[in-house]
């Protein structure tokens, strides 16, 4: 009796064609297709056939367009600023678990991680309520603590919508980056971050030169997620302000699926969103050179 | 007939030659022991046996077929990994078990056979426990138990009591042995422990670097190695070796002794002539001498004294090499005196010290 | 100071910041609670009340009434979101398989593949999603939604499982392989089952991932309730609800319910698993 018996290379073939082609089908099919439709003239039709091929019209219009200036403006002070504060905050919150009395790590954990474990569209419902201008929260303690008269507006004007739009979105990002490097921390030996309890200067300075290397390789893992995830920023833009007041909060996503779905322009969503693209792209090249020395893909090789 | 032969095999690993050309044939219901320094090849060698490396030239038979492309499990071998590799995720029962599973004997069977085994190697109230639960002794217990609850053509073996305890490794051995003898296994078995080596093999393999230096009989390996490394390889405390050269009038002479050439070996040491040599001899013949006469012709200087109970282990030092001696326990002596050495002429083994190669008679 | 007293102030200096974080990482959170908690109506009435003067469960019955019907968004999510998890896990284990452990000649060629598409923001691909979607029939389908989800799912856990595998003794399968197993058996008895807790950290990460995605949903769903999860549903409550906070905050309570008791009951496997994809490479 002869069974039917694969080798090794046949079941690798085998065990990555669903996955393979399901990123085709779904990935890098999609891309392609973006990229050429970014190349025809499909104003105004919901077709699916291309229309009229323009060549580089729509980046040349985009590129033109004031809205596109102020919308790739906001994209990356979003992310500088939303990084930076995710990164402080979370490695602050990360050590803190290092530093509590043992008793309350786990609580405090726990705290950490929750919301992380908030989807990102209701975090905008919860913030825009928190916001509100007659009864939010926020206004409220603004006005308690006497940093106004009256509640601000905080999501029609346009200055402070901004930030509005970033402090919710720290609010769970500093977990998520905490989350990130909690997990770097954890394989720092254990004398390393019982030292750190000891407080002074010394401490101080250890945290510097030596947990700090350490950690690095998961620094500037957490750096690029998060640099990633603000330069294609959507769902809260969407869900808070909707790229309002006006277009102050529109970003390179918000704008490029607002030209898809709203105004039925694929072209011209298409050439938005082949930039942000190509922005995550820079980003990740840029860290992917400056961290390679970092890695080693442990075990992956044979 | 499930002998194995390595036919002309070479592997490497890159530009790592793991093994060099090495032809040898483990004779059908033997027991080979392998043994050689860390990272001779002797693991890869048990690999490709075992399928689990691909020869980079060379074949391999298992019996009368080729199994180069026969993989590891069809080819009906057994072994016992250097670090266990005992699955971390089931009972030592199941851990026993799963070769006769895999292989899809029936479930009244296995539970016998499991059970038989693992009580002859003493893991009989261990078969719920998960593989962390157990100490080094016991999980390599298990990875023996894993290899021979099953009847294959070959046991493949390496070191596999090399965790044990000084006492059970001498129980484990005997009793290995003794099943391979009553099952008729043709086995390969490496290790680094002389006294293993010496009381189990048939047939005794050293290699080093890739290449077998010599195979044959145990004892044939003690008595005329071929070449200084075997020479010392073998044997515990292992030869001392003295540089020396022939020059003439039937005496090897070296820095501090002179010695006539035991008749048997005038010979071949007279046709190599001026060629530097090597006297080798055992610690264990050699005589000491506490009151030297004007004849002796091989004097020492007592350096240290370590008595073993049975006997002492003198370290002399013979112009200024070192080399060690066995003598008997009421032996007096004292630290930095000069003794005579008699070494038992017909033990005395010489090599080329260029080539490393034995001078024997009838070689 | 004496070391007692040292002792003293660390303890009460670690209750003065557990405190500080729990106010700032749980306050929107007990906003909103507290809002659900409200009758309806009294949620605008000032001044603003940071206790609940009496508990109305009103905000909920009308949430999970037929008007709302607001289980049946989370019953969909419920689907989604675990046959989205299986299917991950199903692809990306066998992908992970095939990278940390098989003789291949395409492993590294496979693996920059797959993780490049992690690297892929959705915004560029969400518009022919929506053709091939459309084209396929499965606009408005939970179907529709699931299948490109699972893709999704696909780089991030075949990052994690993979890691997992690599990590797991090489003689474990060698050691298989003499004992009879050919690698079919072998990844299902022996590396699957070692897997696991690799498994389980990329599934919760997988399902928490698809519970709250947004962007595909919202397009894919095209409004219709039979095909939209609760992130799409209280998006759509909180556009149309203004003045209908106490619905709305019910709803975003019932939405963030499982996931946050998943999150806590699994913790572990959560930092385990994101430490294992960041740190261990
Ligand atoms: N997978 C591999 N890749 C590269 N080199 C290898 C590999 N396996 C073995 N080698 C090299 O091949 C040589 C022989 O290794 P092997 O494990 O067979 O030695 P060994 O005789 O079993 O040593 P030990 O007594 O320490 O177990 C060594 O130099 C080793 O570094
Ligand atoms: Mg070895």
């Amino acid at each position: 009796m002869k069974k039917l018996e694969l080798r090794e290379p046949t079941i690798a073939v085998l065990f990555l064609i669903p996955a393979i082609v399901g990123l085709l089908l779904f990935y890098y099919y999609p891309i392609g297709h973006t990229l050429a439709l970014s190349a025809y003239d499909l104003s105004h039709t919901a077709e699916l056939s291309p229309e009229r091929f323009v060549g580089l019209q729509n980046y040349v219009e985009v590129l033109q367009s004031k809205q596109f200036w102020s919308s790739i403006r906001f994209t990356l002070f979003f992310t500088l600023v939303a990084v930076s504060l995710e990164l402080t905050l979370g490695m602050m919150l990360a050590l803190s678990t290092y530093w509590v009395w043992g008793r309350l790590t786990g609580i405090l954990r726990a705290i950490i991680i929750i919301p992380w474990a908030i989807p990102q569209i209701i975090q905008a419902s919860i913030w825009r309520w928190m916001y509100n201008t007659d009864v939010g929260l926020i206004g409220d303690l603004f006005v308690r603590v006497g940093l106004t008269d009256a509640p601000p507006l905080f999501l029609s004007n346009p200055s402070l919508a901004r930030w509005a739009v970033i402090v919710a979105y720290v609010w769970k990002g500093a977990s998520v980056a905490a989350i990130f490097l909690m997990g770097g921390l954890a394989l720092v030996p254990k004398e390393l971050t019982d030292a750190a309890k000891v407080d002074g200067a010394r401490s101080w300075r250890r945290f510097w030169t030596i947990t700090v290397p350490m950690i690095m390789p998961t620094i500037l893992v957490t750096l690029l997620f998060r640099t990633m995830a603000g330069l294609q920023i959507f769902d809260i833009i969407y869900g808070l302000t909707n790229g309002g007041p006006g277009t102050t909060t529109e970003t390179l996503s918000s704008f490029s699926y607002k030209y898809y779905f709203k105004f039925v322009q694929y072209g011209r969503g298409s050439a938005y969103a082949v930039v942000t693209f190509l922005l995550v792209l820079i980003a990740s090249v840029i860290y992917i050179r400056r961290v390679q020395p970092h890695f080693r893909f442990k075990g992956l090789g044979s | 007939m499930t002998k194995v032969l390595a036919e002309n095999i070479i592997k490497r690993f890159g530009s790592v030659t793991a093994i060099n050309d090495v032809t040898i044939e483990f004779k059908h219901a033997e027991l080979t022991v392998m043994v050689g320094p860390s990272g001779c090849g002797k693991t890869t060698l048990l690999r490709m046996v075992a399928g689990l490396e691909d020869p980079t030239s060379g074949n391999i038979h298992i019996g009368d077929r080729v199994v180069n492309d026969v993989p590891p499990w069809h080819r009906d071998v057994a072994m016992v990994f250097q670090n266990y590799a005992l699955y971390p995720h089931m009972t030592v029962f199941d851990n026993i078990a799963y070769p006769l599973r895999s292989r899809g004997e029936p479930k009244s069977e296995i539970k016998g056979r499991v059970e038989q085994t693992a009580a002859s190697l003493g893991l009989g109230h261990l078969l719920d426990r998960k593989p962390r639960q157990l100490s080094g002794g016991q999980m390599q217990r298990v990875a023996v138990g894993r290899a021979i609850v099953r009847r294959p053509g070959v046991f493949l073996m390496d070191e596999p009591l090399s965790n044990l305890d000084a006492k059970l490794r001498v129980e484990m051995r005997a009793e290995l042995k003794r099943l391979q003898e009553d099952i008729g296994v043709t086995t390969i078995y490496v290790t680094h422990d002389q006294a293993e080596a010496m009381t189990m093999a048939d047939t005794l393999i050293v290699m080093r670097d890739g290449v077998i230096l010599q195979a044959g009989p145990p004892q044939t390996l003690y008595d005329r190695p071929d070449n200084v490394f075997v020479a010392g390889f073998i044997g515990s405390p292992s030869m001392n070796f003295l540089p020396c050269r022939y020059e003439g009038a039937g005496c090897l002479t070296g820095r501090g002794f002179t010695y006539p050439v035991p008749p048997p070996l005038r010979a071949p040491v007279e046709a190599a002539g001026a060629q530097p040599l090597v006297l080798g001899i055992r610690p264990e013949d050699i005589g000491v001498n506490p009151q030297p006469g004007p004849a002796d012709t091989v004097l020492a200087r007592v350096y240290m004294l370590e008595p073993l109970g049975r006997e002492n282990l003198l370290t002399l030092e013979v112009g200024d090499v070192m080399i060690r001696a066995l003598s008997g326990p009421d032996i007096a002596v004292s630290l930095d005196q000069t003794v005579a050495l008699n070494f038992l002429p017909e033990r005395v083994r010489v090599f080329d010290r260029t080539a490393e190669k034995a001078l024997y008679p009838d070689a | 100071m004496s070391k007692k007293q040292r002792q003293r102030l660390h303890i009460a200096l670690s209750v003065v910041v557990t405190i500080g974080v729990a106010f700032f990482a749980l306050l929107p959170l007990y906003w909103i609670v507290l809002t659900s908690l409200k009758a309806p109506g009294t949620e605008f009435r000032l001044p603003i009340r940071y206790w609940p003067d009496e508990i109305s469960l009103e905000p909920y019955r009308t949430i999970l009434g037929p008007d709302f019907n607001v289980q049946r968004a989370i019953l969909n999510s419920l689907i989604v979101s675990t046959v989205t998890t299986i299917g991950a896990l199903l692809l990306a284990s066998l992908a992970a398989y095939t990278i940390a452990r098989l003789r291949f000649t395409y492993k590294w060629s496979s693996l920059l593949f797959i993780q490049v598409a992690s690297m892929l923001p959705p915004i560029i691909v969400i518009a022919p999603t929506f053709l091939i979607i459309r084209s396929m029939g499965l606009l408005g389908s939970l179907p529709g939604l699931i299948i490109p989800n699972m893709i999704y799912n696909i780089p991030l856990s075949t990052w994690l499982i993979a890691s997992y595998f690599a990590g797991l003794p090489f003689e474990l399968e060698d050691a298989a392989k003499v004992d009879g197993s050919p690698p079919l058996r072998i990844f299902r008895q022996i590396m699957l089952p070692l897997a696991a807790p690799g498994l389980f950290s990329a599934g919760v990460i997988a399902f928490l991932g698809s519970w709250g995605e947004f962007m595909l949903a919202f397009t894919i769903s095209m409004g219709l309730p039979e095909a939209q999860t609760i992130p799409v549903a209280v998006q759509g409550y909180t556009m149309a609800m203004q003045r209908q906070w106490t619905w709305v905050a019910a709803a975003i309570v019932l939405s963030l319910a499982p996931v946050i008791v998943l999150v806590m009951v699994f913790q572990k496997w959560v930092v385990q698993g994101l430490t294992l994809g960041s740190a261990k490479y």
